[in-house]
């Protein structure tokens, strides 16, 4: 075939699926037309880089009443004020904001959530996940937070949070991750078809145990601490994670405003896209000595970790392979499914509204999050290719 | 929580006692859906999002007086409007930047952080100087697709066939470079 036209070669660093198979095709043996969208994906880097202006959050409903004040809106008097309508549009239906965010919580702050929770807790050994498990945490636990934070028991070296950056497309955000990025071959009905792309950075972390800290955090609960083995005091484990890529579709129609230059997980979340794709090298953990069920052992006989999550953990069949999942016991729903021949974790909330799948395959984890069913959720997983 | 994920859950009002008027339902409704995009447009091109909001407004205010909200070619006319408003505006405005610039040195002066504040405006300047130096179709596709706009959004408010946007898009970046690192 003829060469593939400028038009295609730059649509398809931000619509890779615009493209035909026959121009896949051609494209993965041309080696003029490759290098051409090679050229077109720096110009469109440099572009995004110098586009990415500081913005501010518009406060909608002030401008709304000076547009009315300036332009006289028909209609601009005796009505509820947009605040009191949005407010009455909540307390209707109070989980159909809050809800979607629990579950994008679960999926796209995957990296966050190993690394703030008492998760990490399970994984405190040589840890290489390769599969997913929920471990339930109850409606009094459902704050992460409420897990007793690590500095209690030690030395955390200071967390940074992965770096976050924009990409310009699927290609450029494999460029900068060096993951082969998998995109959905179907997307749920109301999702734009234009997503945007952000690359977390590469990071890692350290915690160095230390005894005479869980002594005082022990003392502080009433309690002694329980013997522990031989080799624990000043044990540092290493948190390896990512790089990886998170793609977010917009709702169709309203396409959310791309954040400036970085930002972080949280103003992901809050943008609410309609479907979040996050892939990303599984994190590992690893330690100079102990065992994985030394560690576990020792990390939960600390005082302050509730039994029942002590129970879950311990019933993990390998703890150093097996990645655990918070879930809330109440509002979540959990089961395994099938997904690109491993099995997966799928989670809906109760509303149906907000759903994500994760699973683990070749050293990297995925996961799927959307406004959408738990059925349409996996079957985007299952498109990815 | 920010105002634009409660908008995804906005619901008609079970609140309001009397008959709603539908014309201004429908202005609202176009209001919170797109203002925030429109902004995002108008700061492409002006790097400030100050300014950007008050020439979403004077789009907004503009398109009320003329048009109806339920009109098919609302959406794209607002995006195209704020496109151009900006890109108007910034022409306008050399002279005022280069006031502008001075001040954010005796600012950063003032407040004792030279490096910053002067190093903004630089910034806001060298994307502001690039913008007004495109042609102008190569800097509305920028500004459209760069505030997340869709190819057949870009289509629509440039009143080219979606085919074309990438051709657009590809030779304003080129530009847009050669400007910035020239």
């Amino acid at each position: 075939m003829s060469h593939i036209d400028q038009s295609t070669l730059r649509r398809l660093l931000d619509e890779p699926l615009a493209i035909s198979d026959t121009q896949r095709r051609h494209l993965d043996t041309c080696d003029h037309c490759r290098s051409r969208a090679e050229a077109a994906a720096i110009d469109a880097r440099a572009a995004a880089t110098t586009l990415a202006v500081p913005e501010g959050v518009p406060d909608v409903e002030a401008a709304l009443a000076r547009v009315r004040a300036a332009g006289g809106s028909p209609a601009a008097r005796h009505r509820p004020s947009l605040l009191d309508r949005i407010a009455a549009a909540i307390a209707i239906n109070p989980g159909r904001s809050l809800r979607p965010v629990g579950a994008l919580a679960v999926a796209v702050g995957l990296a966050a959530v190993l690394v703030v929770s008492g998760t990490a807790q399970s994984m405190l050994s040589v840890f290489e996940p390769k599969t997913v498990t929920p471990v339930a945490i109850s409606p009094q636990l459902a704050s992460f937070r409420g897990i007793p934070d690590l500095s209690a028991y030690g030395t955390v070296n200071p967390l940074q949070n992965p770096h976050l950056s924009r990409a310009v497309s699927a290609a450029d955000a494999s460029a900068q991750s060096g993951l082969a990025i998998l995109v959905p071959g179907t997307l749920p009905r109301d999702a734009s078809t234009t997503p945007s792309y952000y690359v977390m950075s590469h990071f890692n972390a350290s915690f160095t145990f230390d005894a005479a800290k869980a002594r005082a955090a022990a003392a502080a609960l009433g309690r002694t601490l329980p013997p522990l083995p031989s080799g624990l005091d000043g044990t540092t484990l290493a948190l390896d994670a990512g790089p990886g890529v998170a793609t977010t579709y917009a709702t169709a129609n309203t396409a959310a405003v791309p954040a400036a230059g970085g930002g972080d997980i949280g103003s992901l979340l809050a943008s609410l896209p309609e479907l979040a794709v996050v892939q990303m090298k599984t994190p590992t953990v690893t330690s100079a000595g102990l065992s994985v069920r030394d560690l576990e052992h020792a990390l939960l006989s600390m005082p302050g970790i509730p039994s029942e999550l002590k129970a879950q953990i311990k019933a993990i069949g390998d703890p150093a392979t097996t990645l655990p999942i918070p879930i809330p016991t109440s509002g979540v729903t959990s089961k395994q499914v099938a997904i690109q021949g491993v099995s997966g974790l799928a989670l809906g909330d109760n509303t149906g509204i907000g759903s994500a799948v994760i699973w683990i395959k070749n050293g990297e984890v995925f996961a799927v999050a959307a406004q959408a069913s738990v059925d349409e959720v996996v079957a985007v997983g299952r498109s990815m290719h | 929580m920010k105002a634009k994920a409660w908008s995804l859950t906005l619901t008609p009002s079970a609140s309001g006692t009397q008959v709603p008027d539908r014309a201004g339902d429908a202005f609202e409704r176009l209001f919170v859906a797109e203002y925030p995009r429109v902004v995002g447009i108008a700061n492409r091109v002006l790097a400030n999002p100050h300014e950007a909001e008050e020439v979403a407004q004077d789009v907004f205010i503009s398109f009320n007086r003329r048009h109806s909200p339920e009109a098919p070619y609302a959406r794209p006319w607002l995006h195209s409007a704020a496109s151009h408003a900006a890109l108007n505006r910034l022409r306008d405005n050399r002279r005022r930047e280069r006031r502008e610039l001075r001040n954010a040195a005796l600012e950063a002066e003032v407040v004792g952080d030279p490096g910053q504040e002067v190093e903004r405006a630089e910034d806001r300047q060298r994307v502001r100087a690039a913008m007004r130096r495109l042609p102008p179709k190569s800097a509305s596709v920028l500004s459209l697709r760069y505030a997340g706009l869709s190819y057949a959004e870009v289509a629509a408010a440039l009143g080219v066939g979606v085919g074309q946007v990438g051709t657009l898009l590809r030779r304003a970046e080129a530009r847009l470079k050669a400007e910035v690192y020239r």
